[in-house]
């Protein structure tokens, strides 16, 4: 399959010190990835608020699970930035980055995918103190940017895709300076392929692509609590492919390319049998 | 721990600023400053002292308490560049608790350029892979007089754009290809990083740099 593939992603940045020497390794001379570009999901806003004393803060959709009393990001997770940011979590973006700077080096590309869900401290009525203002949540993700710029010049950016932003995130992106990003990602949960719409119900692929400006990064193939759903066939159809390309999508990851009758060196396959019918990306 | 704002879940707070932010827009070159005061009941009894000014600029004066005010900080910044900056100040309180406050500060100086997009992004399985970019300005005498590739394996030619502003094509270089027929080797590079540099006779933005980023393996040469 490494010969079908450009990116992959590993698990998720903040959920082990361990990360950047596992992913370095995998893509240093003589791994099994060499070459391709690794695309992290960083989540240390949350990850770091599952533990912080007096926060336990679980995912929005995790029904506090362990968390007593109850909270999650939904109603704690913009207290915790608001008095977490400067103690715990950008110094925990100055780590990964400065490990990721170590194991990696500072010459080959590396996507980092900002904060899945960072949304829903902003939108969320049900935060403690209040969401946070569009100012807050600009200057929040600007300071870490630059703190992950700072050690790794090879970092490039992905704003998150929450497909429930209304109108499809054009207020959202309007706090934002967005010179700062070279693609919008989605980040967990399972996205259609074959649909205008990134879930359904919810916002348009294209429609994302037009309030941010931004090619998108696609991944599919999350299940319940973060497993795997196994592979996602519907992306391995070049029509709907190319209709997701029209609409701005210019990669997909699967979190887990397999199932009962496929492999990863069969889904290789796959890929190269419709390669020669996916159309190119236009210039964005 | 630096605290944003110190505020029980109902009622008054014990310490805070007024506003949680102070952002700035300013055009390039002039200078903008904003108040905020403290808030809660604490106010009158914290001193403030700056800790911290992370990352350096703003200018931090503490304002003493008036008849009317309570005390507080002026930020003062300057644009000495176009876009968008962010950070903190930290505030020893001189109260007990909390010990410390923490103030978001922003900068934001508009430019004459427009650059779409900002950040080009290349697909090197496209069977011409490239990007171009539109340069316009706000400004009637514009005139980009030259694009630079600063880094990558990039290469970058401008023309006028019959719509107005400028056409910046970058493509990969021809140098830069790879060697053979056929599919790219399994273990092949797949992405490059590179700068773009557009040099003009913008007073704010001279010299204008933009990341490139490509993905996939070089063409064949």
């Amino acid at each position: 399959v490494t010969s079908q593939i450009d990116m992959f992603t590993s698990g998720w940045i903040g959920s082990s010190t361990g990360l950047a020497q596992s992913v370095c390794k995998e893509i240093a001379s003589g791994g099994a990835l060499h070459g391709k570009v690794p695309a992290l999901v960083s989540y240390i806003i949350a990850f770091t608020g599952r533990n912080a004393p007096g926060y336990c803060l679980s995912d929005c959709n995790a029904n506090n699970a362990g968390c007593s009393p109850a909270s999650d990001l939904c109603t704690k997770g913009a207290a915790w930035i608001r008095n977490g940011f400067t103690s715990t979590i950008l110094p925990m973006y100055v780590q990964y980055a400065k490990l990721f700077a170590q194991y990696c080096g500072t010459t080959t590309p590396i996507i980092w995918e900002m904060e899945p869900d960072y949304y829903q401290y902003f939108a969320t009525s049900t935060q403690q103190g209040g969401p946070l203002t569009g100012a807050e949540a600009a200057n929040y993700m600007s300071q870490m940017i630059a703190a992950v710029k700072q050690y790794l010049p090879n970092a490039v950016f992905s704003m998150d895709i929450s497909p429930w932003e209304p109108g499809n995130g054009c207020n959202w992106y309007s706090n934002f300076d967005m010179t700062e990003f070279t693609f919008t990602a989605t980040s967990g949960g399972g996205t259609l392929a074959n649909s205008a719409n990134i879930r359904s119900g919810q916002n348009t692929w294209a429609g994302q692509h037009t309030c941010s400006g931004k090619p998108i990064l696609a991944d599919t193939g999350y299940g319940a609590a973060g497993g795997s759903a196994g592979l996602d066939t519907a992306w391995d159809d070049a029509t709907n492919i190319n209709a997701r390309i029209a609409n701005g999508v210019v990669s997909i990851t699967q979190y887990n390319p397999t199932n009962s009758s496929t492999t990863v060196a069969q889904w290789g396959g796959i890929l190269g049998q419709i390669r020669p019918n996916i159309n190119s990306v236009p210039c964005y | 721990m630096a605290v944003a704002t110190a505020r029980p879940e109902d009622g008054e707070p014990l310490l805070a600023f007024s506003s949680r932010t102070v952002d700035l827009t300013m055009a390039f070159g002039e200078t903008a400053s904003q108040e905020v005061r403290l808030v809660g009941k604490l106010a009158g009894a914290a001193s403030l002292r700056v800790v911290t000014v992370n990352p350096p600029g703003p200018d931090v004066a503490i304002l003493s308490a008036e008849a009317d005010k309570p005390a507080g900080v002026r930020v003062s910044d300057v644009g000495r560049r176009v876009g968008y900056e962010a950070g903190q100040v930290t505030f020893a309180t001189g109260v007990d608790d909390p010990k410390e406050l923490t103030l978001l500060y922003s900068r934001k100086v508009p430019g004459n350029l427009t650059v779409d997009p900002t950040n080009p992004y290349l697909d090197l399985r496209a069977p011409e892979p490239g990007v171009v970019v539109r340069v316009t300005s706000s400004r009637k005498d514009f005139q980009l007089t030259r694009a630079e590739i600063l880094d990558g394996p990039f290469s970058a030619r401008v023309e006028r754009a019959p719509s107005g502003g400028y056409a910046v094509h970058v493509t990969p270089a021809k140098s830069a290809g790879r060697e053979g027929q056929g599919e790219p080797g399994p273990d092949s590079q797949r992405g490059f990083l590179g700068k773009l540099r557009l040099v003009s006779n913008d007073p704010a933005e001279p010299n204008k740099d933009l990341p490139l980023f490509a993905l996939g393996p070089l063409p064949r040469r």
